[in-house]
Formats: structure tokens, sequence, C-alpha cells
């Protein structure tokens, strides 16, 4: 099992090198010249001068690929914001986790609420239940995020005034965000936990579990439902992922002050160091909450575990 | 009190699927006293699978019906019996073995583990007993106990299948329903299943129905011999009976297609035809469209099913009695 | 279902087979009638007809240019005049919205076709070379996968600007590895299956087990992803527009006029409401049609 892991961890580490040179690579093309945008308009041809030298900014792009990987992954230097002039780090510190336990927090709640759901669906299939919630689950999916966080904010902080429309500080002020971000994976496990346990609930170890006599509930939740989670749980890693995307749009609609938030507010100022620096943390952390599902998964599945356990006396095979 | 063991009269299964009605099992009646086995063979999507399921009220409610008949066990009508009772005998005094045994099995739980549970549920033992008596069963069947605690796929298609039967043996049934347990192995594989079979059925005194399309197997575990075709008994007798004597068209056309050693022949010998749609059944005989020796009477109305013989009953017009 | 298709006609009296007419026997053809008797998947396919319509005979439905502006009329709430209000410079909205279908669905469409299409073909390609090409080829991909897609979105947005063209390719490059992925985990799925090997056993040439036998078992999940697709594009496209990239005023972008109504919620939120419904009842009709494909193309799920 730890040969498993210790690949996974290294793939990891690939992926990370991989994703930082994509993003670097991408942004290299950004129109517009950075000492125009980081040094006041009254700053000399000198000083910006001085400012690119120490850049590297005149550089071919292999140095400053190099020098940006070096930075990043050695020094641990995500750069100066050019708005700020305060180290990225400093200002993503605190914005961290917040955005990492929003998306974390949406994420749980998409999984204990729309399994459940979807669940209670497959086994009163056609009927009203399967439908109402069915048809809900449609809804929940069609809808963007960002628009049911404004209908949220216009019914319950406008017109009813129970909770705040942005900013951060109490409890009160997470609710709407967090529901806000957790419709959508709400819906979409209902609809896949729904269609994966009508197939399961075909299988013929299913048919033989009720020959042994089992009552109905034994059948559905020591046979039946363990089998139909495997894939779900396959999904939810990739779930974070686009729920990463998700929460940054929702943060600005909250102005709630994590990542996101940040990363937008810098892309409007053209601080090109900061809005690096939040989409690498943004995917590193995509990525490993990536790879803690997909060990996971390696671990429940025993068909996928007994392919890296090698037991006293070997693989055995009749 | 009836005075056989297991009686089905008039068993009528149908299924409803996206509108259309199949009427999988048509009035069909056996019977079958301890000890004895009972081979029901028929092609695919006779009504084999579905006799065997109604026995133990298995069928998919969402789609089956039980139309009409009764199945007395020990002069018990199972299908009046409510679920709670039903839950009893199921895995206890009637066992399944399914057909497939690559997906009969959890794949997420260890092959011991799934034996243990069927022990545990119906006997008056305690987990770790139930646990021992598993690995005696895993012995039984020829699998060493130290693989109690590998998974389903693990095991060969052979083993898995020696898995199922040590399952569906485990509390000592006194029926067991075989659906066509050898389809899946090879030839060698087969033979050991089957003897073990017969062996353990000598040993408790099971009676046994057994599903198949084989008439080989049929020849070396059955006395008796039931042949389906269409969802109805075409023929029914003793094994010796029907094996002497084929006397419906179908169950001649069975035998004539069972390539000879000893012949030269170049080509098979198939029953033309295929079988009939189970939703758009034909009047009277369902054989004759693929029948020679069909007259005006076979689609005249229902074919009863005649007595030959005190031991061999066929539902053909045209069958000579003794 | 996964068989060897073939066009010898079997049916003859002879063998027995029923007779069948000749729309019972056309695969195509059963997938649309078994699509038709599924209410939610019609509803969808006429919603979505219905907007695809109004969205190409825009200047027939609208009632007024969308662009044109009229100061007295400004945050105008909904009235006889104005079905949906007007927007902050005056522009009506019911008329922004006819015309901002156009965008919303071509933009959903070219992105999430030509997506899959350049996903399908580097897939296959990838998946039949085999070997080095393939390791390599997917360790690349599977990097490209790991970034979040809004992400790539954004970054690319970033760099090329807003517009029409450069929203396209942001949502392409995001898109086109979970195609390749997905392509090539089908293909090496159905490599295995025993159909190709029966047809191998035939004596079927490459080409001809490719193109006959695998592809069309392919195709259907394929179709359905495809459907689906321009449902989530189309709620991408809003939400960069949102954040100011993408697709930006005067442009008549759903997503676009969310970010201007966003201040106003308080006083005029008629400006929220009627774009975010134009989104989700357009994604709803891709959804429930491309449920309703699915379900036509793999009846076995139904009962």
């Amino acid at each position: 099992m730890w040969k498993y892991v210790v690949k996974r961890v290294l793939w990891l580490i690939v992926v990370l090198l991989g994703t930082a040179f994509v993003i670097f690579t991408i942004m290299y093309f950004v129109p517009g010249d950075p000492a125009d945008i980081a040094l006041p308009s009254t700053a000399t041809h000198a000083e910006r001068q001085a400012f690119s030298d120490k850049l590297g900014l005149n550089q071919p792009y292999y140095v400053q690929l190099g020098r940006y990987l070096y930075d990043t992954f050695i020094k641990f230097d995500l750069g100066t914001s050019w708005t700020y002039k305060v180290p990225v780090i400093q200002e993503l510190f605190n914005r961290i986790p917040r955005t990492f336990m929003l998306s974390c927090i949406t994420i749980i709640i998409g999984a204990a609420v729309g399994i459940p759901l979807g669940i209670l669906a497959a086994l009163h299939q056609n009927k009203w239940q399967d439908h109402t919630l069915m048809v809900l689950a449609m809804v929940g999916v069609s809808m963007p995020e960002f628009w049911l966080a404004l209908m949220l904010v216009l019914l319950f902080c406008l017109k009813l005034n129970w909770l705040p429309a942005f900013g951060i500080g109490t409890v009160a002020h997470w609710i709407l965000p967090v529901i806000a971000g957790s419709v959508a994976g709400v819906a979409k496990n209902a609809r896949q936990m729904r269609s994966s346990t009508l197939e399961t609930i075909r299988s013929d170890f299913v048919s033989t579990a009720r020959a042994k006599g089992l009552p109905e509930n034994s059948v559905i939740y020591k046979h039946m439902l363990p089998n139909a989670l495997i894939p779900i749980i396959n999904i939810l890693g990739a779930q974070f992922g686009r729920s990463i995307g998700g929460t940054v749009v929702l943060e600005s609609v909250f102005t709630f002050p994590g990542v996101g938030h940040y990363l937008l507010t810098s892309i409007n100022t053209r601080d090109y160091p900061s809005v690096r620096s939040s989409v690498l943390i943004l995917a590193f952390f995509a990525a490993v909450v990536m790879l803690i599902v997909d060990l996971v998964y390696a671990y429940i599945d025993p068909r996928i575990k007994a392919q890296y356990v090698v037991s006293g006396k070997g693989k055995k095979k009749a | 009190m009836s005075n056989h063991f297991l009686e089905m009269k008039d068993l009528v299964v149908e299924y409803t699927s996206g509108g259309s009605v199949i009427h999988a099992v048509n009035s069909v009646s056996i019977k079958l006293n301890r000890g004895e086995t009972l081979g029901l063979v028929g092609e695919t999507g006779a009504g084999k699978t579905t006799i065997a399921k109604s026995v133990l009220g298995i069928l998919p409610d969402r789609s089956a019906k039980v139309c009409g008949g009764e199945i007395l066990l020990d002069g018990e009508d199972l299908l009046k019996l409510p679920e709670k009772e039903m839950l009893k005998i199921r895995g206890k005094k009637v066992s399944m073995v399914f057909q497939d045994p690559m997906t009969a099995l959890n794949p997420v739980m260890t092959v011991g583990g799934q034996i243990t549970e069927a022990i545990h549920l119906h006997e008056k033992l305690d987990l770790n007993a139930s646990k021992m008596k598993a690995c005696s069963m895993l012995e039984m069947v020829g699998i060493p106990a130290e693989r109690f605690n590998e998974y389903p796929h693990q095991f060969s298609g052979g083993m898995k299948q020696r898995v199922v039967i040590a399952m569906a043996l485990a509390c000592n049934p006194e029926l067991l329903l075989a659906d066509e347990p050898t389809s899946a192995l090879d030839v060698t594989i087969q033979a050991q299943v089957l003897d073990m079979i017969n062996a353990l059925k000598k040993k408790y005194n099971m009676a046994m129905l057994l599903i198949t399309h084989d008439l080989g197997v049929v020849a070396e575990t059955c006395e008796w011999v039931g042949i389906i075709y269409a969802g109805k008994i075409v023929e029914y007798g003793t094994k010796d009976a029907v094996f002497r004597r084929p006397s419906h068209p179908y169950t001649k056309g069975l035998f004539g297609s069972l390539p000879s050693m000893n012949s030269n022949a170049a080509r098979l010998n198939p029953i033309p035809g295929m079988p009939p749609n189970p939703s758009h059944l034909p009047m009277g005989c369902a054989f004759t469209p693929r029948c020679s020796y069909t007259c005006e009477a076979c689609q005249g109305g229902d074919v009863p099913l005649r007595e030959l013989a005190s031991d061999h009953f066929c539902r053909c017009l045209s069958a000579k009695e003794v | 279902m996964k068989t060897a298709t073939h066009k010898e006609n079997v049916e003859t009296e002879a063998t027995g087979i029923p007779k069948r007419a000749w729309w019972e026997r056309s695969m195509f053809l059963q997938v649309l009638q078994r699509l038709s008797k599924n209410p939610a998947a019609m509803f969808g396919l006429i919603l979505l007809l219905i907007i695809s319509i109004v969205a190409i005979f825009a200047p027939v439905f609208a009632p007024y240019s969308p662009t044109v502006m009229d100061l007295d009329a400004m945050y105008a709430t909904p009235s006889l005049k104005h079905l949906f209000g007007c927007d902050e410079v005056g522009r009506d909205i019911l008329s922004r919205l006819i015309y901002g279908a156009r965008y919303s669905l071509s933009i959903g469409l070219i992105a999430d076709i030509v997506s899959q299409v350049i996903g399908v073909l580097i897939g296959a390609a990838i998946g039949y070379a085999g070997g080095k090409i393939d390791l390599v080829g997917m360790r690349i991909v599977d990097i490209w996968a790991s970034i979040p897609n809004t992400l790539l979105a954004i970054l690319i947005s970033t760099t090329l600007g807003a517009g029409y063209i450069n929203t396209i390719i942001a949502m392409l490059v995001s898109n086109i590895p979970g195609g390749i992925r997905s392509t090539r985990a089908m293909s090496l799925k159905e490599r295995e299956m025993d159909y190709l090997e029966a047809a191998r056993s035939i004596n079927a040439g490459p080409m001809r087990i490719m193109y006959k036998h695998m592809v069309p078992n392919i195709i259907s999940p394929t179709i359905v992803g495809t459907t689906m697709g321009i449902g989530s594009t189309i709620i991408s496209v809003a939400g960069l527009a949102y954040i100011g990239l993408g697709i930006q005023p005067p442009a008549p972008e759903w997503g676009a006029m969310l970010a201007a109504g966003r201040d106003f919620i308080k006083k005029y939120p008629h400006m929220i409401i009627f774009p975010g419904i134009a989104i989700a009842i357009t994604v709803l009709s891709l959804n429930l049609f491309g449920d309703g494909l699915r379900d036509a193309l793999d009846p076995k799920m139904k009962d």
C-alpha cells in the first residue's frame, strides 16, 4: 500500500511543477509592461530599468521560467505584489484557510446531503419521492451558482435582513456562501448516487444476498451500498477541482475575503505576481484533495488495494 | 399433506417491460421428493431461472408478477407466506446457486465473511462459531481455510463457484436450486463441481432442482427430467424414460442436435427456426412453426400434458403412448 | 447494447425471425422513438428549439435593439413598455436577453463540440499509437487536467483579454483534456471487449473494427457528454463574464448583465433576476434533453 502512496505523492510533485510551468507560460504572454503597472506614472526611465532588471524581465523565457520555479519551490517566495508592495504570501496567509474551508465544507455537505437523497430516490424509483427529488436536482444542477448566491442575498439579506451579505466575522457570514456553494454539489451527487444505486441493485450479488435470507435492510446497507458508493467517491475528488473554480466566483458575489477574491482583484489591478501565486495555491489545494480522495478510494476498494498489498505468502490465484 | 417434498402446481409468472407483457412461465407443474434431482432443460429465455426465483420469492417485484399457481414445500404454499417467514426459509431450507460465479459474490466482502453471514443469520451460533463453520465449509468444497479473508477477485471462476456452493450449503438446506451451476466453467472443473454436488446431495439427502441446457449434465445427475419450451413443460418423466424414448418433437430435436462421436457428419443438426417471442406467444402449441410433425389440431387450442406411461408425460398430440 | 453491427438481412420466413418494418430496424430511429416517449426529454427539446429559434431570429422577436440606450428609462422596473425592465443605461432587458441567447448558445455549442471533437481525435490517436507516445502523452494530459478548468479559463482570459473568440479559446483549452481522457478511457475499455475479438476472429481489418464496431459504441456516451457539456460551458462562460473576463458590455451576455446588476440588487433586483432565469432555463433544457438522450441510448437502466 505504501508503494502506491509514495508513487502518488511523487506524482503530485510532478503535477505541481507542471502546473507552475503552465501558469507561468500562459501569463508570460500577458500584454503590458510590468514596470508601467507596478511603478507610479512619475517613475523615470532609470527607475523602470532598475525595476525590470531586478525582476529579470529582460531575460529569455527559459531563464525567467527557471528563476520562477526556483523562487517558488525552493525559496518558497511567491513574489511581491505590484499593488501592495508586500510579499504575496503575506496577503494570502489569512485568506488561504478561509477559501480552503469554504471549499471543503461545500464538498462535505454536497456528499453528506446529496448521497442519502440519491439513495432515497433510487429506493423509491418512479414514485413521488423519486420524481420530486430528481426534478429538484435537475434544477439545482442547471442553475449558475453565482446567480443562486445573488438570489439568496436578495432574499435573506436585503428583503428579510436575516443574514449579512458580505465580508466575514461571524458564523452568519458563512451560511449563505456555504448554501450557495453546496446546492450544485448536492444535486449532482444525488443524481449520480441514484444512478449508481439503481445499477448496483440489479447486480447478481444482490440477488445472492437476498437468496441467503437477509432482510432487505441488510441487503441494501451491507451489500448494495458499499458497492454503489465506490464510483461516487471517485468523482468527489474531481468535484473539488470544479468547486475551487466556483468558489472563486462565489467569493466575488459575497465579497468573501478568500484567495479567490484576492485573485480577482489582482486581475483587475493587473497585479500579475499575485495572480500567478493565487492560481498556483488554488491548484495546489485541488491537487492535494484529489490525491487524498484517490488514496481513500484505493484503500477501500479491495480490488485496487490488493494490487499493492504483498501478502506474506505472495499473491495466490487458484 | 402432499406426499411430495416440493410440489409446484400451475405456476404462472409474467414480466412487464416497457408496456409489453412477457409470459415467462405458463402453467408449470413439478413434483420432487427428498433426495431426488429434477433437471429442468430448455433454451435461454425459456423461463427456467424464473421458476427457481419464484420458489425463493426473489423475483424483481417491480417488473415480475406471479399470476397464479401454488408452490408447496412440505405442504406449505410459499407464495402465500409473509416475507418474515420467507426470510427464514431462504438460505436455510431452500438455497440457490446462481449461474454466473463472476458476479454472484459481493466484490468488497471477503469470501469467508459472506459464508459466515449466511451461517450467523440462520444457525444459532455466535460469530466465532459461525466463522469456524464457514472455514469447514470452505474445506469441504476444496478451498484451503487460509483463504477465508481473501476477496472474490482473487479466485478463479471455478473456485468462485465452489465458494457460492459452500455458501448455499452452509446451513444444510433441504432443497437446492442450482441455476446452471457449471455453465460458466470449463469441462474438467465442471466434472469436479458436479461430483461434489452429487456427494453432498447424498450426504444430506437434499432435493435438487438443477437448471441446465446441457443434456450431458442431466444424464449424470438427475433422476427426473423436465423439458421446458416457451414457459411450458413439454415433456416430463424419469431420466430413463425421456432419454430412451424422447417423444416431444422439441426433445427429439435436442437429442438429434447432439453431435455423435461415431458419425462422420459434416454439419450439426440444429432445430430450424427460433424460439417464439415471449410477449407474443401463438395460440396452441408454441413449437408449431418449427415442428415437422405438426397438424391442424396443434394450433387449435392449448395442448394438454398427456400420460404416455406411468413415469413419462408429453405435451404433444402426435406422441405415442407406450 | 454492445453488438457488432451488420447490414445483412436475416429476417425471412425461413429462419422464423419476424420481419420488422424499415423504421424499426434502424438504430438511429429506434433511439428517436424511445426519446419521443420521454416527456421530460421532449419538453427539454422543445424548450431548446424555442430558445434557438428566438435567438436565431432575434431581430424578429426582440421589441427593441439591445444596444440602444434610453436615458429616460434608466433602471426602469418591469412594465408593459419594457416587459423585463431596463438596465443601468436604459437598454431593454428582454431584448438584451434575446440577443444574449446568441452568445450563450453559440459559444456553448462551438466550444463544447470543438473541444469534444479535438478531444476524441487526440484521445483516439494517442490510444491507437500506444507505447511511449501513450505513456508520455497521457502524463501531459493528466497534468493539464489537474488544473481546475475554471482557473485555466481565468488565466487564459486574463492573458488574451475579453472578447468572443478569446472566450471560446479559453473554454477550449479548459475542456479539451477532459475529452481526451474520457475518450481514451472508453477506448481502453472497449478494446478489451469480446465483440471486438469476435470481429477480429472473422478477419475484419483494423479499420473496419475501429469504425464499424468500436466507434458506434463509444459515440453514445460521447454524444450525451457533449450535450450536457454545452450546459456547463454556458454556465462557465457566464461566470467568466460575471467576474469581468470573457464577454463584456455592451455585448448583451447574460453573465455580464448579472455583473452589471450586482450593485443594484437592493433597488433594482429585476436586473439580476431575469438574466439568471434565462441561463437556468437554457441549461435546464439542455440537461433534460441530455438525460433523455442518455436513457434512449441505453434503455437497460429504465426498469
